[in-house]
């Protein structure tokens, strides 16, 4: 079956694609059938997360606050909360040109990118296999 | 556009979403499509 476009007697148009149905990351999701080549998909979360922790360090970085725990204090946030979102600014700019241009793998999310994440890039690279 | 506008006019454009096991059909208003642009221009305009 292919895409189908047709215009309805009330003036309204009726767009049907055929999808198929896969399992990622342990849930059903929807796909777009026949077309391997996804379009780009950006992760909000990631793109916010990453955009706070380059801020967040700039704030450090420009002296404004000495510590991440000043930062935390002044926002009111734990700290670990800060750090978690720090470590962000730590990503191989491969990896933050992919989440931002919706290209990274579909299964990258905060909790992955959080938890042991490498300083080096070149293994960060091969982590999550951008080599 | 920011997410939440961006679901505001998804709802407003769809009039319908089926979803079947192996197909998916969308019906976008677009009866009064070609007066809204007309009107947008009239108004652009003047």
């Amino acid at each position: 079956m292919n895409e189908r476009i047709e215009l309805l007697e009330d003036g309204n148009t009726l767009i049907t694609a055929p999808i198929e149905f896969h399992y990622e990351d342990g849930r059903k999701r929807i796909f777009f059938a026949g077309r391997p080549d996804d379009p780009p998909m950006i992760n909000e979360q990631l793109v916010t997360g990453i955009a706070r922790a380059y801020r967040w360090q700039e704030l450090l970085d420009n002296g404004e606050f000495d510590s991440p725990e000043a930062l935390a204090a002044a926002l009111g946030v734990n700290v670990s909360y800060v750090r978690r979102f720090l470590r962000l600014a730590l990503l191989a700019p491969p990896i933050v040109e992919a989440i931002m241009a919706g290209k990274a793998p579909r299964t990258l999310s905060l909790t992955k990118l959080d938890t042991n994440l490498p300083f080096s890039w070149q293994e960060q690279l091969k982590l999550f296999g951008m080599e | 556009m920011f997410p939440a506008e961006r679901n505001r006019v998804m709802h407003l454009l769809l009039q319908k979403v089926t979803l079947y096991e192996d197909r998916l059909e969308l019906e976008i208003r677009t009866a009064g499509m070609k007066q809204l642009l007309e009107e947008l221009d009239y108004e652009r305009k003047n």
